[in-house]
């Protein structure tokens, strides 16, 4: 299925898995540049630090990394050694991105599943952060839920490859 | 050490049939881990690592130091970086060359990338040079050369990301890294002298300045001179009076640092929402990358220290009786030889956790260490046939052909090589600054 502007389906809905969380990355990215600078002023103008910087710098830090990975994922931003790709065919490279793709979704998924786990169990814990008190589930859920994102992204990926027969990122339109 | 050997074995393969290198690492990590113990215990312990990663409060200074780059790019500085070396240097044979290599050293001083800094830098500096008739070979090879300055002079994301990994003091790393920096620009601007005097037209001399002008061009940079010493002497102790009373984290220095530079870029009227968006993602994007090798590469590490690498190799090295010194020589010998193949962070995280351990246990200094660790990564980003820096002036300047930038930076990677050798023979170059710490 293709739409107005020419894409993919499937590449829309990957590109769309992607951007907002990523916005929402930089917000964060704002946001904890904004924290460091206030408490630093106010520790050092006024001999008032924000008791919380600590804790909230660590929660923004898990929003940025895990809201930008899926995004990291559809820009192919991931550091490889491509010294051997002049080796590989068109059909051969074909079927090693494939494989690559349906390693990492798989290596994803796991870490994914054990994840949420662990938030389900530190719900059951009532595990709040030290300062704030904020439940610390939602962070650990977060996580969970942006590997899946990521997986979905690999999945699409593979299917992307299978409808058009080349490289998915020859749609992409970032 | 058999199982560890082959485990990093299964690395250099996966990584060489594409799979990304953290992925490559993690899962490594992973099946090893689980060999030495169980299925079970390793997927919990890769969950429980993954968390605590992403919510680690000294790693916060990575995408934090990584923004004051970008906006430190996005504010337009490299133009009046480059004029105020100009002024004094260009009026000598070889000195547009020999401005890039200060200009590039002045833009590492706020931003602590390397290709960022290549990349900048060859759009200021590469048509001044094709103005005055230099030879490619040589401005090529001073943009490329020079941007590798980026991860020693500090702020270096490399640096802080060795510092995080071993704990050592991030502070004390970049303290270090200001000599064998300064070092590495007097022996690139050796290395251009040498390349004019063997042919004179390869460089020939731009226009003399008044010292009207080289005062003027030195105030149009007091921007990045207070940005460098805002966070290189607060994490110095610089402003630790009274009634400041300040000293920074390197999170703070880091977070201090960003804001600065994203002040300096508005005040510029560089940014509008869109870019400061763009800044942000682009950055976020960048550390979500960067954070994932790290996660790879911890769970490699701690299937290497399960299975007792460190401690074997350093058996295995008293065992064949071989002096510190020469294990040293031999473990630069492979960065060298792996720095052709291998991404330089990716090079870093792969092997750090296997030679540290051995390194400090022969009594060698971890500071002094670190900085050897990232001269030769600055090697290798111009070496053949992988040299990241050439790539990047490749994409800027389309017209010169690989080769030539890589015949070009011969006489900088001699001049690197002997900096690498003088580094190693007296460790108190590095350490001097550190000590007084």
């Amino acid at each position: 299925m293709v739409t107005k502007s020419g894409k993919s389906m499937l590449t829309v809905l990957s590109d769309r898995l992607a951007f907002g969380p990523a916005r929402i990355a930089g917000l964060a990215l704002m946001l904890l540049m904004l924290v460091t600078f206030v408490d630093v002023i106010s520790r050092s103008v006024f001999s008032a630090p924000l008791g919380f910087s600590a804790e909230v710098t660590e929660m923004l830090m898990a929003v940025i990394v895990f809201a930008a990975l899926p995004m990291t994922i559809l820009k192919d931003s991931h550091i490889v050694v491509d010294l051997l790709d002049g080796w590989f065919g068109r059909r051969a490279a074909y079927i090693r991105n494939t494989l690559v793709d349906l390693i990492c979704l798989v290596a994803l998924a796991y870490p994914a599943v054990r994840i949420w786990t662990l938030g389900t169990r530190s719900k059951g814990y009532n595990e709040v952060t030290e300062i704030l008190g904020w439940p610390q589930y939602y962070l650990i859920y977060f996580v969970s839920f942006a590997l899946v994102v990521c997986c979905f992204i690999y999945a699409l990926r593979i299917l992307l490859r299978f409808q058009t027969g080349r490289h998915p990122r020859e749609e992409l339109s970032c | 050490m058999l199982i560890s050997i082959l485990g990093f074995l299964t690395v250099l393969a996966l990584a060489f049939l594409r799979i990304p290198i953290a992925f490559s690492m993690g899962l490594v990590g992973f099946f090893g881990t689980a060999y030495l113990t169980n299925i079970n215990a390793s997927l919990s312990l890769t969950g429980r690592l993954i968390i605590d990663t992403a919510q680690d409060y000294g790693l916060s200074v990575v995408p934090l130091f990584i923004l004051m780059g970008m906006f430190v790019n996005k504010g337009g500085l490299s133009r009046e970086l480059y004029r105020a070396a100009y002024v004094f240097l260009g009026h000598m044979r070889g000195g547009l060359a020999m401005t890039t290599i200060a200009a590039c050293a002045g833009f590492s001083a706020i931003c602590g990338s390397s290709l960022a800094t290549a990349a900048t830098m060859s759009k200021v500096a590469m048509p001044e040079m094709r103005r005055l008739g230099y030879a490619d070979r040589l401005s090529t090879a001073s943009i490329a050369a020079g941007g590798t300055l980026g991860i020693l002079i500090p702020p270096s994301v490399i640096l802080v990301i060795y510092g995080l990994m071993t704990e050592t003091s991030i502070g004390k790393l970049f303290v270090a890294g200001i000599i064998p920096g300064v070092l590495g620009v007097i022996f690139y601007l050796i290395a251009v002298q040498y390349v004019v005097r063997r042919d004179p037209d390869a460089g020939p001399a731009g226009e003399q300045s008044t010292w009207l002008e080289r005062l003027r061009a030195v105030r149009d940079i007091w921007v990045v001179l207070a940005l460098f010493f805002l966070v290189i002497g607060g994490l110095y102790g610089a402003f630790d009076f009274y009634p400041l009373n300040l000293t920074f984290s390197p999170t703070e220095a880091a977070g201090m640092g960003a804001s600065g530079a994203f002040l300096i870029a508005l005040a510029r009227g560089q940014l509008n929402l869109r870019s400061i968006t763009e800044t942000l993602t682009e950055t976020a994007v960048t550390s979500a990358g960067l954070f994932t090798v790290l996660i790879g590469a911890w769970m490699f590490s701690n299937f290497v220290n399960l299975a007792g690498l460190p401690e074997a190799l350093r058996t295995f090295v008293l065992d064949i009786g071989v002096t510190p010194p020469t294990v040293m020589i031999v473990i630069v010998l492979i960065y060298i030889v792996l720095g052709c193949v291998f991404e330089s962070l990716s090079m870093l995280l792969l092997t750090v956790p296997i030679f540290f351990p051995l390194v400090t246990s022969l009594g060698f200094d971890p500071v002094w260490f670190g900085i050897i660790v990232v001269v030769v990564t600055e090697i290798s980003l111009i070496t053949p046939p992988v040299g990241l820096n050439v790539f990047v002036l490749k994409g800027v300047v389309n017209d010169v052909s690989t080769a030539t930038i890589f015949k070009g930076v011969t006489p900088f990677w001699v001049a690197d090589i002997l900096r690498l050798i003088l580094l190693l023979w007296f460790s108190g170059i590095v350490l001097y600054l550190p000590n007084m710490m």
